[in-house]
């Protein structure tokens, strides 16, 4: 449940990071995406199959700062999460072999190509005639490198710190596993 | 399909993207905005605390970037300063005859206004920024579809959602907003919409209107709850549709929308 509770916490600040904090700090366009971030980095360590849920609730959460239609970041997101899951497992068979250089790299594939999926879904949408509000820009613009480039610079700052914190929640995680069968 | 490529994990993504099409598609707004205020009203002072935070950061990180203007700049500031002094006189007396000219035209004067003062302690991450998170809402009275101005009666956009302790602004340069303008020389009548974050565009004005470059547009206050004679910007561009029945106007808005700090909230005009 304390787990539960943090990754909780962690994705809500991001969230309020990404809203209120980084569209201030950045010019338009290239504010970066810690949430998206965050997805794949719990991708690349534990699967699409473990984290899904994560990728859930953190679409929704964005959705609703966002203030878009729900559903639609959790669409990207699972997208992402999964391209990222099924890359991870190719690129190395043992978690402990993975370098930093193959999770930049998927950091990047990630925030490519979740623009492109929010693109072709504000185009769906479009079509559909659903007003709801999504403007993004053209995918195959320079801005779309510096982002990337942004978002990568992004997931090395973070990197340490989750890391840190996995272990710590595992240490927790096991501790009271072992309170729970002494007693 | 042969098994072997519908593995669980395929299986859950298409149950997740199959679920959450439904959900955009039915697009059940209300049914979500519970959870979205309480989310809001959760994040509200945190929200506040890391804008203004981040507003300070980015100021210096300005401030440092501009140093080495600041020499260039300063001699252009003194320059100004001495125009605008002499401006400063003629403008006493325009303002004069710019009250007797409102009262004429049955403008409402600015002061005249019910205003809730608010801060802007978010906005929209995306390229074209197209909304803004500002910190009052129902709790402060605002209601959706009330205009947003900042200083001089600039309008800036329409509250499109409220919730308990926040409310969002939809931008003028959202492609959603659209409100009745008319250029303020020559009174031509439009409907100002945006333009995808890029501008804003005054349309629909009849090809008999006379519109110029340089003329400000205003709101003409018809068919809806925005007052008369609120400031959008200057036409800055003039053509003309491609079925050749309107005019077209682009407009540049008088303020920079991604820069503001507090804005207000007409709640209702004061007769």
């Amino acid at each position: 449940m304390f787990q539960k509770i943090i990754i909780l916490l962690i994705i809500f600040f991001s969230a309020v990071i990404q809203v209120s904090v980084f569209p201030r700090l950045f010019p338009s366009g290239l504010s970066p995406e810690i949430v998206l971030m965050l997805v794949i980095f719990w991708t690349s360590r534990d699967g699409f199959e473990k984290t899904w849920p994560k990728a859930v609730l953190s679409g929704f959460m964005l959705d609703l700062f966002y203030f878009w239609p729900a559903g639609t970041n959790i669409i990207a997101f699972a997208l992402v999460s999964y391209g990222v899951g099924f890359f991870a497992r190719r690129f190395t068979i043992s978690q402990k072999n993975m370098g930093l250089l193959v999770l930049l790299l998927l950091s990047a594939m990630g925030s490519a190509a979740n623009s492109l999926i929010l693109l072709i879904l504000a185009k769906i949408y479009k079509g559909l005639g659903l007003e709801l509000g999504i403007f993004l820009p053209d995918f195959w613009n320079r801005m779309i490198f510096l982002k990337i480039l942004i978002d990568m610079l992004l997931f090395v700052m973070i990197y340490w710190p989750l890391s840190g914190l996995e272990r710590f929640l595992s240490f927790y995680g096991k501790k009271s596993m072992q309170g729970r069968f002494f007693k | 399909m042969p098994q072997k490529y519908l593995s669980p994990r395929l299986i859950k993504l298409m149950a997740i993207l199959a679920v959450c099409s439904l959900l955009v598609f039915l697009n059940p707004k209300q049914a979500f905005s519970p959870l979205r205020n309480f989310f809001l009203t959760a994040a509200h002072p945190f929200q506040k605390i890391f804008y203004i935070l981040s507003k300070k950061t980015g100021d210096t990180m300005e401030f440092l970037g501009s140093i080495s203007n600041l020499h260039a700049e300063n001699e252009r500031l003194i320059k100004e300063n001495s125009s605008l002094i002499s401006e400063i006189s003629n403008l006493r007396q325009e303002k004069k005859e710019n009250e007797n000219l409102r009262e004429q035209l049955g403008l409402i004067p600015k002061k005249k206004f019910d205003l809730e003062a608010a801060y802007v302690i978010g906005q929209d991450p995306q390229k074209f920024g197209s909304w803004l998170i500002i910190d009052k809402g129902t709790s402060s009275g605002i209601e959706a579809g009330m205009p947003v101005i900042v200083f001089q009666g600039i309008i800036i956009g329409r509250i499109s959602e409220a919730y308990l302790t926040s409310s969002k602004i939809e931008l003028l340069t959202n492609s959603l907003s659209s409100i009745n303008a008319s250029d303020s020389e020559t009174n031509s009548r439009g409907i100002v919409r945006g333009e995808f974050g890029l501008g804003v565009l005054l349309d629909m004005v009849a090809q008999t209107d006379v519109l110029n470059v340089g003329d400000e547009v205003v709101t003409s206050g018809l068919g809806s709850d925005v007052p008369k004679g609120l400031l959008i910007g200057k036409i800055q561009e003039i053509k003309t549709t491609q079925d050749k029945l309107f005019q077209q106007a682009l407009i540049v808005p008088s303020v920079r929308y991604s820069n503001l700090e507090t804005v207000f909230v007409i709640k209702k005009s004061i007769n």
